[in-house]
């Protein structure tokens, strides 16, 4: 009977033992594993494209002239998802906006497609705004000579490439998508560094009132030049806008980055 | 058990996290406009010879503004120089990123020596210099205009429009109810103006050679009615010679050179319509291109030679077509969709391009569009009526003929010249006649 309690008791440490052994090994593996999928996500960062983007039809020969639409401006915080909220909150502000349009120079694309009940026109960034987003046009030239069909339909487009997560997308897209026209006016490039497709991305740091904690190269050119009068854009351009609750971690963890030019 | 325990707790721990960046494109950039400074260091002393380098300076000075889209012209009168060698200092202290110096002076009783030199400032060198001999009493614009176009390929590594010609047709030789039209030639800037053909009849569509030695126009007889015709005339711009080049019947009009300006592509309406055909300048022989009942007319070629852009009324009114030239009617591609009517198509350099008049608003407005079709652009408005686009030879301005209305019977055309994208500059005729079909040398 003893001899049978021992052969049973060795069994039952061996057992355990064995089973000890090969959980161990398990979770080793399990370790492994998951340290590997993490080291791969780490690298593969998430990017997030913020664009303009402009539906065109062709329909009649253009009414304007190319330098007009130049001089016309343009303001990307046309959300119409955002406006048509904002008009149903704020019904008093409405002839204010009415009025101050009128006042102002008439955007791109208020001027073809008679969105002036659609629009609205946040007050507080306008001071700031209309010397600069007379420049817009004139700047983005490349771009717009896609889009510089006049007397034709043109319809509001914002597209958003890339997953996102944890955070209102709509306004996050809105305040970035503030910052290249801010930024342009001072985006400025000597006649040997044009043409030559150089590119460089600026990462940016944000506190939430919207002054420049750091700027640096996140992707250089490899033109020492180019990247630093890209920087020097930014550095002049601040102080941004501030960012709301929902928003300022984005800013304030760098998670913004500028496109020279793309 | 607690090993068991600390270790899953421990796995767990690794919780996938997402981290995402937010790119957004701020855009090309725009051109920082360089300052450019010419001075003139001829001595003071002599009167005539300062006052000649002044004149010669304000040349360059007209010449480099056409390009005020990429560089700013210094409007300073003074000169700068650094005695102790320190010029780049003194200059960059000015802002000047180019600075030319001309000098003047007396060789012989006859001889003037003209010397210049054309500095980078920021790269501290010297990037053109050379010494000519001129006669006294000449004043030297051709050479002033060579001179600058190296010094503007010194800096911007290409051809500019400063050695281009732009022949043009002109009435200012009609008297009373007797209409003479006769072709001339001047500079890209307007000045030497001068007459190349004297038939006293009625000249029309000229088109000058790539290598600027010829031109072609056609003539319009002086027959009446059924036996009038339209012929084709070809001219010798150093001789001044012209020769009769083809009178099949009807129209021999609206010719072009190719590339190579051994051919031309002309409208002939010999078998009854009017058709675009490719003629050998020696042999005369000819290649049909266009085979459609309707008017083929207004040839234009690509400099490449592999797109030739017409206008045809195949489509029920006058619109812009292209097609490979290499064979009839091969890929004849319609080009424009919108416009009561459409006229003279032409490339421009690079052949990416195609500029033409429209009629819009009771007048004809310049238009530019993509060689497929996409990028309508208006050029010209409320300017009078626009017509005849001819791009210059590096495809950065347009040269075009507008009427102004002077009075209930009175309107006048003058040459204009602008940006590629629409700036008028100015105009290159004024008091000259009736100024239309300006052709800009390539």
């Amino acid at each position: 009977m003893a001899e049978v309690k021992e052969n049973f008791s060795d069994k039952l440490g061996r057992f355990l033992g064995a089973s000890f052994l090969f959980h161990i090994v398990s979770l080793v593996l399990i370790f492994l594993w998951q340290s590997i999928n993490l080291s791969k996500t780490k690298t593969n960062l998430i990017m997030i494209s913020h664009e303009n983007s402009v539906r065109v039809d062709v329909v009649a020969m253009p009414k304007h002239t190319l330098k007009e639409l130049k001089n016309m401006n343009i303001s990307p915080e046309k959300n119409v998802k955002i406006e048509k909220q904002e008009i149903a909150t704020k019904s008093n502000e409405n002839s204010d906006i009415e009025f101050k349009k009128s006042k102002n120079k008439k955007s791109f694309l208020s001027m073809l497609k008679n969105l002036s009940q659609k629009e609205v026109e946040k007050p507080k960034d306008n001071s700031k705004k209309n010397v600069k987003q007379a420049d817009s046009f004139d700047r983005n030239k490349k771009i717009l000579s896609n889009l510089l069909l006049a007397g034709n339909k043109v319809s509001m487009g914002s597209s958003i490439v890339g997953s996102s997560a944890n955070y209102d997308a709509g306004e996050l897209s809105s305040y970035i998508e503030k910052l290249p026209v801010l930024i342009r006016p001072f985006w400025k490039l000597p006649s040997y560094l044009m043409n030559k497709d150089l590119k460089c991305r600026v990462q940016i740091f944000i506190n939430e009132s919207g002054r420049l904690i750091k700027a640096k190269i996140f992707e250089s050119s490899g033109n020492e030049e180019y990247d630093s009068r890209a920087l020097k854009a930014v550095k002049q351009a601040q102080p941004f806008p501030s960012m709301s609750e929902n928003i300022k971690g984005v800013g304030v963890n760098g998670s913004i980055l500028l496109g020279f030019p793309i | 058990m607690v090993r068991f325990f600390l270790v899953f707790l421990f796995s767990i721990s690794f919780v996938y996290s997402e981290d995402s960046l937010h790119i957004v494109a701020v855009g090309e950039a725009e051109l920082e406009k360089s300052i450019i400074h010419f001075q003139s260091l001829t001595d003071s002393n002599d009167k005539d010879l300062e006052l000649l380098s002044e004149k010669y300076i304000s040349v360059f000075k007209n010449n480099f503004s056409f390009y005020r889209e990429i560089i700013s012209v210094s409007n300073s009168n003074r000169s700068f120089i650094g005695q102790l060698g320190n010029s780049y200092k003194i200059w960059n202290d000015k802002n000047f990123k180019y600075v030319f110096n001309l000098h003047l002076s007396r060789l012989t009783d006859e001889e003037i020596e003209l010397k210049y030199e054309g500095y980078d400032v920021k790269s501290e060198k010297e990037i053109i210099s050379n010494v000519h001999k001129v006669k006294i009493g000449m004043f030297e614009r051709g050479l002033i205009h060579k001179i600058s176009n190296d010094l503007y390929e010194a800096i911007f590594n290409k051809k500019s429009i400063f050695n281009s010609k732009i022949l043009f047709v002109s009435d200012k030789n009609s008297k009373g109810a007797n209409h003479v039209k006769e072709l001339f030639i001047m500079d890209f800037d307007g000045n030497r103006k001068r007459q190349l053909t004297f038939h006293k009849g009625t000249v029309i569509s000229p088109a000058i050679s790539y290598d600027k030695s010829k031109a072609i126009y056609s003539l319009i007889t002086k027959n009446r009615g059924r036996n009038r015709n339209i012929n084709l005339y070809l001219i010798d711009l150093n001789t001044g010679k012209s020769k009769l080049i083809s009178k099949l019947k009807g129209m021999n009009s609206g010719a072009v050179f190719l590339p190579g300006d051994n051919e031309i592509a002309l409208t002939l309406s010999h078998t009854g319509n009017a058709e675009i055909y490719i003629m050998n300048l020696e042999t005369k022989n000819l290649k049909r291109l266009t085979k459609h009942y309707a008017a083929d007319v207004d040839p234009s070629f690509s400099i490449d030679g592999e797109m030739l852009a017409f206008l045809s009324g195949r489509v029920g009114k006058a619109e812009i077509f292209t097609m490979n030239p290499s064979s009839l009617e091969k890929d004849v591609k319609r080009i424009s969709f919108v416009g009561d009517y459409n006229a003279t198509p032409r490339f421009s350099p690079n052949g990416k391009q195609i500029v033409f008049s429209s009629w819009l608003d009771n007048r004809f407005d310049i238009f530019r569009i993509n060689r497929n079709g996409r990028g309508l652009v208006r050029l010209t408005k409320n300017f009078g009526s626009n017509e005849d686009p001819t791009f210059s030879n590096d495809g950065e301005f347009l040269a075009f003929s507008s009427q102004r209305v002077l009075s209930k019977t009175k309107a006048v055309q003058n040459i204009y010249v602008m940006s590629k994208d629409g700036e008028i500059l100015g105009p290159l005729t004024k008091n000259f006649g009736n100024c239309i079909t300006p052709r800009w040398s390539k």
